[in-house]
């Protein structure tokens, strides 16, 4: 799917843009990512989302030319990431999901010898000041460092160069909460310079605080791009009713795009999507308690991709 | 920019390459300081040594000097003892780093997968070379020390003529390693075909239909005891360097066809399919 940017001006050059993107693995039968169609916009934080194994890190793997695309392309800033793979490199700064550092090497070291590898001399002072947001460790080697530690190395490594797009794989594993909102803190900071992120996270309510959309990845297949907000509006709303008398869920089940995700004698409660009316039209009908509504949160939005009972409001 | 990537590679055997160079430099200098007590009789001795056993340990080499002696007993083994390193490294260089998981941390770094190859090729071909030179170093300090005449050209050659094979083995290794996707199973096949060799070579000196096999004989391409006893064969150093860089340029090749981090197996069937 191709999406029109609202602030996407003709010329501007999408930061990702992925054409028929697929890999299928020699020895598994089943496609890791399907053809995928996806453009993420200069200068917005891009959450992508999915379970273990639907496919995030293999996309995210053919980005950085680690991985070959089975077909189609993927472009980094107009670079074509296997033809260009170099350029394409030197717009991104990267952090894996499972990060693995020289355990020899302290983080002085390693920023030394990645550093070497940039194009463009990278800045000292930026380095001190993301060393101190980050209270980075970086004279201890690496195999001594806890795991949070050695994250902050790794999300030092991928901000010293002031990348164009950051891919952050799991960028605050580990990370304890102070530090989280300081890397939280940081990615504002590149968006404001009107850089991208393109971050893969499983803390939803992280990705919810800070992106602009998100791309949901289901079983290889990218199911869903949209803004956050619209998504939650467009998909689940969820009422709570408690009546005074008892009441049949499956008059409310029965209503077109409405379930009734759970019930006692005298309570229900249901999960809509789309026009609401016809819900408090039958509400109306019996003797009401109370009423609780409420927006889904990114959580709900997320779960209603992936439960068997969700799939109906996608 | 291939600096950086082959001062890591090179610093990262910093360990072996001390402990491989010491530790058979100092067996290369205990041979030389025990050779003028044991100089006169030696050649005796080996001549009292049963046919078949001499045959299997090289046969025809002169065994009344110095330079006999030392093909006998450092030419003989070494080469052996010293792939073990080869193996060792060669198999470490791309797929040990990539089932450790370092070797992304370089790979998405704006630097092409032939800088990083050639890098880390040139790294291999160092750390062997260092190996070598620390052996001589500490090999002519005990000839000095021992005050032995020696043919200073034939002995130089011999020592040298270590650095084509273990690069051999060491490319080898690491093209097995690409193609099974496992260090240890590349490693394992490298071991056994080089102390098949060794042993295959020993008796081919013996048995006449294993003599007519003796160019598969990987052991047989080491040329060093005979640039210290006879004439070098140089079909045999050629051979070896082309097997070196054919085992390069095919390296190279999967390497940069390669999927990286993705889970290993022993699987040389492991290349995308691509449409492009």
């Amino acid at each position: 799917m191709t999406l029109q940017h609202p602030n996407l001006s003709p010329n501007q050059i999408p930061a990702i843009q992925a054409i028929g993107l697929s890999k299928t693995y020699a020895r598994s039968p089943k496609p890791a990512v399907e053809p995928m169609c996806l453009e993420v916009y200069q200068g917005e934080i891009f959450g992508f989302l999915g379970p273990n194994g639907a496919g995030k890190t293999t996309t995210i793997k053919m980005l950085l030319d680690l991985i070959k695309p089975t077909s189609g392309q993927a472009r980094i800033l107009g670079y074509d990431c296997q033809k260009s793979s170099v350029k394409s490199r030197e717009q991104i700064g990267y952090i894996p999901g499972e990060l693995r550092l020289y355990p020899n090497y302290s983080g002085t070291k390693i920023v030394d010898l990645l550093m070497s590898t940039k194009p463009e001399p990278v800045s000292n002072q930026y380095i001190n000041y993301l060393c101190k947001k980050l209270d980075v460790e970086m004279d201890t080697p690496t195999a001594r460092l806890s795991l949070g530690n050695r994250q902050k190395i790794g999300l030092l490594l991928a901000l010293m160069a002031k990348p164009s797009l950051l891919i952050l794989d799991e960028p605050t594993l580990g990370l304890d909460p102070i530090i989280q909102n300081q890397v939280l803190e940081l990615l504002r900071e590149v968006k404001d310079e009107g850089r991208t992120v393109f971050l893969s996270s499983h803390v939803l309510s992280e990705v919810e605080q800070i992106c602009d959309r998100i791309g949901i990845i289901r079983d290889g297949h990218l199911v869903a791009v949209e803004e956050i907000e619209s998504m939650q509006k467009r998909l689940l709303k969820y009422l709570h009713v408690t009546f005074s008398e008892s009441v049949d869920p499956k008059v409310f089940d029965a209503l077109p795009n409405t379930t009734v995700t759970e019930s006692t004698d005298k309570t229900l409660s249901i999960a809509i999507s789309g026009d609401i009316n016809q819900v408090i039209k039958l509400i109306s009908q019996y003797k009401v308690e109370s009423l609780e509504s409420g927006q889904p949160s990114l959580e709900n939005v997320f779960m209603g991709y992936y439960q068997d009972n969700g799939k109906e409001f996608v | 920019m291939f600096n950086p990537i082959l001062g890591k590679t090179i610093f990262d055997f910093r360990i072996q390459i001390f402990g491989w160079g010491i530790g058979m430099g100092l067996l290369a200098l205990l041979i030389v300081l025990v050779y003028p007590s044991i100089s006169s009789t030696y050649g005796d001795i080996m001549k009292e040594m049963p046919e078949g056993m001499m045959a299997f340990f090289g046969g025809n080499t002169s065994l009344h000097n110095f330079e006999g002696y030392l093909s006998q007993e450092f030419f003989n083994p070494a080469p052996l003892a010293l792939s073990v390193f080869a193996i060792l490294a060669g198999t470490q260089t791309i797929v040990g780093e990539e089932s450790q998981g370092t070797l992304e941390l370089i790979l998405v770094q704006p630097i092409s997968r032939f800088k990083v190859f050639i890098s880390k090729a040139l790294g291999l071909l160092i750390a062997n070379g260092a190996i070598i030179f620390i052996m001589l170093a500490i090999f002519s300090f005990g000839v000095l020390v021992a005050d032995v005449k020696v043919n200073t050209t034939r002995i130089l050659n011999a020592f040298l003529l270590l650095w084509p094979f273990l690069a051999t083995i060491s490319f080898l290794s690491m093209l097995l390693s690409l193609l099974f996707s496992s260090r240890i199973f590349a490693g394992t096949v490298m071991a056994v075909l080089i102390v098949a060799s060794f042993i295959l070579h020993g008796l081919s000196n013996l048995v006449s239909w294993l003599e007519t096999y003796r160019h598969i004989y990987i052991t047989a391409y080491f040329q060093g005891r005979n640039a210290l006893t006879s004439e070098v064969s140089f079909g045999h150093i050629i051979t070896l360097l082309t097997v070196l860089i054919a085992a390069s340029f095919i390296s190279l090749y999967l390497f940069i066809k390669r999927d990286i981090g993705v889970a290993s197996s022993i699987s040389i069937l492991k290349f995308h399919k691509s449409d492009s």
